[in-house]
């Protein structure tokens, strides 16, 4: 009996010690290998304040800027001179969510190369340090969290998933550096206790819910089945949905949590089915390709007459999928402006990501790294909690300008500022975020969701 | 209506005064609107005409041939929405007994729709619960999936329980040979072999461009082969020469199955993805059970590869060797049996046979640590069915795969896998051998 209780223990045992070993994260030094921009000698000379630079190209070379002196810090003699503004990101590049991760990667990628093309924060070319933030079932993300807090970041960009955001918040914020995600939407930051350190340009799911809710019923759905990921971006969103749906008064049937570690949906795709709702709502990552597979083998699926609806966690689905013509009829809503409007950042984004298709969270990335960079230079300090103080009213009321080139200026001529970003104007609110967004909402054709036929639709 | 259409056109308008800098919600009206509709007794939905609903304070409309009505507010705000069951149809009802008034938040400028479901008959007191419940569709549906799963998991699993068996290695790697048998079929199905040797690429499938499933699946099979026999070769065999514990092996297999899966991610990157072939199929109707061709097939390759494993321990001399070394290694050694080629044998099936497990639960995806995602349940089949048998890994996983599909009947899903584990927890609390394993004595 000893030895077999002897052979389960140390079987035990070895399983904890196998769940702990995921906390190594060693793959995110594989992945992600570049560890700051690149960006041309001449920025870091070039205090780049220069009228030109106000146009939106501020991405043309920057030589073509004069050289306008070190006036860039002149109204503020009392910058540190040792102060240098060091932005770490812990996005996916592995992971449930790391058909995002190369959107967001490039979009801070490229504001890093307009901020320091403009002169920089402090006369200095800021640096950016590439993290990897894993998901949720490795410990990925706490390790590149203690990388880039010993290597002086002063924030940190990420994460994308709110349940891995949810597991370094503490740590980062504690250690009185900022958190800003770009991607984070449950709604269960706008009440976290974060020493007012955490801030987000992702509107909160409250409004995803409820934009959602209105297009399902819209489209004259009376019944609804929700199949969510058991973690704090999928709760919070399929609640705020339910609440909606039922509240204008709709019928949910079945509403079902999956972990997020199974690896077969057929049961939980079983109960959608013996539920025959009108319409069906996943709420997932990347496993969404494999639910959306097992509902269109069932006969649920998109192209059956099943109204599926999807959302911003699995707007890179067609990516996943080795036949995305099963997802034509299918609809997703994505926080979003509208991309026409931005087509020029968009562009560049799809070059500097070397030909990705999913460009979801690349405005709000980008802006992101502006904000920080602004309040930084508000500020005059490279201290987390000094830069913080500054992000709000960054965001809003004052005089609106909408590249970094353009308020840096302003900044320096002592004018309060109101930045308008690529992913909207933000105007955040005191928790941090922003109380309106506008969200787009697609539809899959035989060869994927089409951006042209997008519509948009603002909530707030 | 004619009141809507003035003031819509009146704010096309006005907005073409304003011009485009003022955002076009904050210009145009705000209604609530909604369409009515009969769900009859064969589910068909048909439009409600002449139903009379009131937003409160505001006005009413009257639902058109379509069913349509709107009433349009005046400014944003919470409003009270209000259907007169007077006025619906014969025989209709609301489905939520009742649910005759809403309340329902208009933003400015923006529609909003307030829904009242109307039902043939009755309708049913709020929080009734429509789905279909415990019946014998489902619970034959259940089963067939309950099989599915276990059979690909015994496939998973019969290789860690022979190494067990034959070397007493608990080898917590055994998931990245699953895996690395999925992420090759994968490479193979895509490139195929001349995704190894560049110059072979224009001759025709299977040597160049990419090959169909089934030979991308028995090139995965081959792969797994050398990659069992690869790791026992230079690495157990090594370590058992050297007289390391079984405990120190076990703790090298830990740190094995992490190396191997972090260079997967490396290689494979963090996405999931799908074979070529055969994804997506449509299910078939076989009596109550729905059920796709490849899953059918594929079901029906593991029955036979496992049953054809059970035959080859208990009547070929490789399997009596096998089970010989199993018993008593050092017996085995001096009668005569070859035990570094029976260790490697096994290493070898196991893998390959842990390969094609790894090929058929990719067939929803494949992705980088998929193989570790089912790791538990693994372990939890060969200890269920006895540690070291074949037929016990069979049984062991085909328990696990029923209990957590069937166990959806009555809890979440969510909690599906954490009953295979309680399951296999009672099983030993009064069967420490497992399921079809030896009695040890006692004492």
């Amino acid at each position: 009996m000893s030895k077999q209780l002897l052979k389960i223990l140390s079987l035990l045992m070895a399983l904890a010690m196998v769940g702990a070993a995921c906390g190594s994260g060693s793959a995110s030094d594989d992945a992600a290998s570049d560890d700051s921009v690149e960006t041309d000698d001449s920025a870091a000379d070039d205090s780049a304040a220069d009228d030109d630079a106000m146009e939106d190209d501020a991405m043309e070379d920057d030589d073509a800027m004069e050289d306008d002196g070190d006036d860039a810090m002149a109204d503020d003699g009392a910058v540190d001179p040792d102060a240098e503004l060091v932005i770490g990101t812990i996005l996916p590049v592995t992971g449930d969510l790391a058909f995002l991760g190369p959107a967001e990667i490039a979009g801070s990628e490229l504001a890093a190369q307009d901020i320091n093309a403009a002169g920089g924060v402090f006369g200095k070319d800021i640096v950016l340090i590439q993290g990897d933030s894993g998901d949720t079932t490795t410990d990925t993300a706490s390790v590149e969290v203690d990388r880039l807090l010993s290597e002086g970041a002063d924030a940190i960009l990420g994460a994308a998933s709110s349940a891995v955001s949810k597991t370094v918040i503490d740590k980062i914020t504690g250690a009185g550096v900022i958190q800003f995600s770009p991607a984070n939407t449950s709604p269960d930051f706008t009440t976290y206790d974060d020493n007012g350190l955490y801030f987000r340009t992702a509107p909160s799911d409250l409004l995803q819910g409820k934009v959602l809710a209105d297009e399902v019923l819209a489209q004259g759905n009376e019944t609804a089945s929700v199949l969510f990921r058991q973690e704090s971006y999928g709760t919070g969103l399929a609640d705020a949905f339910m609440e909606n749906f039922v509240a204008a008064g709709g019928t949910i049937d079945e509403f079902i949590p999956y972990a997020i570690d199974v690896e077969s949906f057929d049961a939980e795709v079983d109960t959608i089915q013996s539920a025959g709702s009108d319409a069906v709502l996943v709420i997932g990552f990347a496993e969404s390709a494999n639910i959306i597979t097992t509902m269109h083998e069932r006969g649920i699926g998109p192209t059956s007459g099943t109204n599926v609806w999807g959302v911003d966690g699995n707007a890179g689905l067609q990516g996943e999928m080795s036949d995305p013509s099963i997802l034509e009829g299918m609809s997703q809503t994505v926080p979003s402006v509208d991309l026409g409007s931005i087509s020029e950042f968009i562009d560049r984004l799809v070059t500097e990501m070397g030909g990705e298709e999913e460009t979801a969270y690349g405005a709000e990335t980008y802006d992101s790294v502006i904000i920080v960079a602004l309040a930084a230079a508000i500020a005059g300090s490279d201290g987390g909690e000094a830069i913080a103080a500054e992000i709000n009213g960054v965001t809003k009321d004052g005089t609106k300008c909408t590249t970094f080139a353009e308020c840096i200026e302003l900044v320096n001529a002592g004018t309060d500022i109101d930045y308008d970003g690529l992913g909207g104007p933000y105007e955040f609110v005191d928790a941090g975020e922003p109380a309106a967004a506008s969200f787009r909402i697609d539809t899959y054709g035989v060869d994927g969701a089409d951006a042209d036929q997008a519509r948009y639709v603002f909530a707030s | 209506m004619k009141k809507l259409q003035f003031i819509s056109g009146l704010a096309i308008v006005l907005l073409s005064f304003v011009g485009l800098t003022a955002p076009a919600w904050s210009q145009t009206e705000q209604e609530i609107n909604g369409r009515l509709q009969i769900r009859t007794a064969d589910g068909e939905r048909v439009p409600a005409e002449g139903v009379i609903i009131t937003v409160d304070g505001v006005g009413e409309a009257i639902s058109d041939a379509d069913g349509v009505w709107s009433v349009s507010v005046p400014e944003p705000g919470i409003y009270t929405v209000f259907v007169d069951e007077e006025t619906l149809p014969d025989g209709v009802s609301l489905r939520t007994v009742g649910r005759s008034s809403l309340e329902v938040e208009v933003e400015a400028g923006k529609p909003k729709t307030a829904l009242f479901s109307l039902v043939e008959g009755e309708g049913t007191a709020a929080g009734t619960n429509t789905s279909e419940g415990i019946t014998g569709r489902r619970i034959a549906q259940l089963t067939v999936e309950g099989l599915k799963q276990g059979l690909y998991l015994a496939m998973a699993a019969v290789g860690l329980s022979l190494i067990y068996g034959t070397t007493g290695l608990v080898n917590f790697a055994h998931a990245e040979l699953v895996t690395w048998g999925g992420l090759m079929t994968y490479f193979f199905n895509y490139y195929g072999l001349a995704g190894m040797i560049g110059f072979l690429a224009p001759l025709p499938a299977p040597f160049g461009g990419g090959s169909n499933l089934i030979f991308a699946a028995f090139f995965g099979m081959i792969a797994g082969g050398a990659m069992g026999y690869l790791l026992d070769r230079f690495l157990f065999r090594t370590l058992r020469r050297q007289g390391v514990s079984l405990i120190a092996q076990m703790v090298i297999t830990i740190g094995l199955s992490i190396l191997m899966r972090y260079a997967f991610v490396y290689f494979f990157g963090g996405s999931p993805r799908s074979f070529r072939n055969f994804t997506a199929q449509s299910a078939i109707d076989i009596g109550p059970v729905q059920i796709t061709p490849k899953d059918l097939i594929a079901m029906g390759i593991s029955t036979v590869v496992l049953l054809a494993i059970g035959g080859l321990l208990t009547f070929t001399r490789i399997g009596k060797a096998m089970r010989a070394v199993s018993d008593n290694r050092d017996l085995a050694e001096s009668s005569g049996i070859d035990v570094q080629r029976v260790i490697s044998t096994v290493w070898i099936f196991g893998g390959s046979v842990a390969a094609l497990g790894g090929v058929f639960f990719g067939l929803d995806q494949v992705k980088w640590d998929f193989g570790f995602r089912i790791l538990l349940l693994i372990f939890a089949a060969v200890t269920l069915g006895g540690l070291g048998t074949a037929y016990g890994a069979l049984v062991g996983a085909i328990v696990i795969g029923l209990v957590v599909n069937l166990s959806t009947l009555f809890i979440d899903p969510e909690l599906k896998n954490m009953i295979a584990l309680l399951s296999m927890v009672l099983v030993l609390m009064f069967r420490p051998q497992g399921l079809l394993g030896k009695a040890e004595r006692i004492g």
